[in-house]
């Protein structure tokens, strides 16, 4: 430090103390003291305490107090006055260091515009805490160009509050619409995990029949068969002979039909040959057995990008389709088209007989007893596909499955074929 | 003389102002509003004493606080509408420039100032605080909205040398 400062100071110093006024005194030792310690920790650490604490006592002793003039009431009023001054000095230091304290003692005129000062930076901090807590109505009218910016900061802030309430609102929105959705997601999955028991249930069912109808009547009449074929061979009556031969074939073509209706009931060998050749061969003793039926096949695809449950559905919709169209329809044409592109598989069965009028939905299809579009339609619905039915009186009537294809499919299950 | 009391305050007291001042309005000078109460002022002082004089003020502004809110402010949802209703009433009136400077709803304390209030602005510097009747009124003010009740005190004060007079007020004191 400069000692020419120093000695500066020691001379206000002395020039204060002679003054006399105590309380002027006090506040110099202690800002000496102030100044002191600062010295003593040393300018090189930290230069800031040291300068501000020399500038205070300065700012002190700039201006140190004469010995009052005239008469004792004219000193008493000299006296308040310098009082009131150095108070406005204290308060004015205060208020330049950012301190803000309500709880600053100063009283008189002189101090009074400052504390207006004080007063509106207050009520600033105030509105400011305010905002902080979120009340943007907060608007200052004072202060000039501070309140225009100020004020443009406040209503920036509610843009913003307001577009993330807006956000938030819109989140919520779609937070919910979500839940709806993966809650509908869930019954819809729940429901088609059911179906699929079902289904599967059926099958397992009908593979029950097929096999009892296999190992028991069917067995029967063929050893009914070749009990007929051994009378035959003895037999001397040409009369018997007839009738046992008549019998022989009853036999052979009830043996024909359970063998038929066991293989219907029996799931195709899918894996094996494939739904194109599946429904290829079925179409064909389709044919052999209604003659009278045009039949036409348009088979571009073979499921392979299906799973077995999925195949195995189409195969058996396809199936009731074309036992409907023999029981109710009494269509002389018949078309079955089997097609797949990228994302779905898509089979249809279309006839040109006496068609219906299709009820409005499902449940009132179960309740005209159209059984078997429901199950057509549960079957579709399990392999996560849709079953469409247009038909009209006299007009014939078109079934389409359309079923979502697995890509992955051919790849991971090159052995299904 | 009896003694009863002539004239309970009820809001119709005040009476069908644009009826009966149609030309005048319900306006008036500052300087008479002054005139009026600090004459009434100096007869109580005289008749009563001070204290009791600012006692009689005190009362008389809680009571007023207490009817103004009731007939022109509250309900509200939020400190910070009744904060912005108060301030805007109190510039639309004419009753002063208020601003708060702090606000604690959990310890129910309050700082605030009234710049170019009725009572002191502009009056000679008197070395103490006079706004007694405002120390009432906003007393009846912070209770009506709180519900509890308060003490106000001026703190600063035209008449001590600030250019706004600043109150500060915090739960009264259980009377004893």
């Amino acid at each position: 430090m400069d000692t020419t400062l120093l000695e500066a100071l020691k001379a206000h110093i002395d020039a204060a103390a002679s003054s006399g006024d105590p309380q002027y005194l006090a506040d110099l030792a202690g800002l000496l003291e102030q100044a002191a310690a600062g010295i003593r920790r040393g300018i090189g650490q930290d230069p800031d305490p040291v300068l501000r604490a020399v500038c205070d006592v300065y700012y002190m002793a700039a201006e140190p107090p004469d010995p009052l003039p005239g008469d004792p009431e004219d000193q008493a009023r000299l006296a308040r006055l310098l009082a009131d001054m150095r108070a406005t000095q204290r308060f004015a230091l205060a208020l330049s260091q950012g301190d803000l304290s309500a709880d600053l003692e100063v009283r008189g005129y002189s101090a009074g515009s400052l504390k207006s000062l004080q007063a509106s930076l207050r009520h600033l901090t105030w509105q400011t805490a305010m905002i902080a807590k979120g009340d943007f109505s907060q608007q200052v009218d004072f202060m000039g160009d501070f309140s225009t910016s100020f004020n443009a900061m406040v209503r920036s802030l509610a843009e913003a509050r307001d577009q993330i309430q807006r956000q938030n609102e819109e989140l919520a929105r779609i937070n919910a619409s979500l839940r709806e959705e993966i809650a509908s997601r869930r019954q819809a999955t729940a429901r088609l995990q059911v179906q699929r028991q079902l289904l599967e249930q059926r099958e397992q069912e009908r593979l029950r029949i097929a096999r009892d109808l296999h190992d028991g009547p069917l067995q029967e009449v063929i050893a009914l068969v070749y009990a007929l074929e051994v009378l035959l061979q003895s037999c001397n009556d040409p009369a018997v002979c007839e009738t046992l031969q008549e019998t022989l074939e009853i036999a052979l073509q009830v043996t024909r039909e359970l063998r038929q209706f066991a293989g219907e009931l029996r799931p195709p060998a899918l894996a094996r040959f494939g739904l194109k050749k599946a429904i290829a061969s079925y179409l064909e003793n389709f044919q052999k057995k209604h003659p009278n039926l045009r039949l036409e096949a348009h088979l571009d695809s073979n499921g392979d990008q299906l799973s077995e449950t999925t195949r195995l559905a189409l195969y058996r919709i396809h199936q009731e389709a074309l036992n409907n169209i023999v029981k109710h329809a009494g269509a002389s044409r018949v078309q079955v088209w089997l097609q797949a592109d990228g994302e779905r598989v898509r089979l249809r069965i279309e006839d040109d007989g006496r068609g219906f009028e299709p009820p409005a939905g499902w449940l009132e299809l179960a309740d005209d007893g159209h059984l078997g579009l429901v199950g057509m339609q549960e079957r579709a619905e399990a392999a996560g596909g849709q079953l469409e039915i247009w038909s009209r009186p006299q007009q014939g009537t078109r079934i389409q499955v359309t079923v979502p294809a697995c890509p992955s499919r051919s790849r991971e299950n090159p052995g299904e074929r | 003389m009896s003694n009863e009391q002539k004239y309970r305050f009820s809001w119709d007291l005040l009476g069908n102002i644009p009826l009966g001042r149609p030309n005048l309005g319900p306006r008036t000078r500052l300087e008479v509003y002054r005139l009026m109460q600090f004459t009434l002022r100096d007869v109580l002082e005289r008749h009563v004493g001070a204290g009791e004089t600012d006692r009689i003020f005190l009362e008389a502004g809680r009571m007023a606080g207490v009817e103004f809110y009731r007939h022109f402010l509250g309900p509200f949802d939020s400190f910070s509408d009744f904060a912005n209703s108060l301030q805007a009433i109190f510039k639309e009136m004419d009753i002063g420039i208020l601003r708060f400077e702090q606000s604690d709803l959990d310890s129910c304390t309050f700082l605030l100032t009234v710049s170019e209030d009725m009572d002191c602005s502009g009056l000679p510097e008197l070395g103490y605080e006079i706004c007694t009747y405002d120390e009432g009124f906003i007393a009846g003010l912070l209770e009506e909205y709180t519900g509890l009740p308060l003490e106000v005190q001026e703190i600063d004060c035209w008449c001590t040398g600030s250019r706004t007079c600043r109150f500060r007020a915090r739960p009264a004191a259980p009377s004893a």
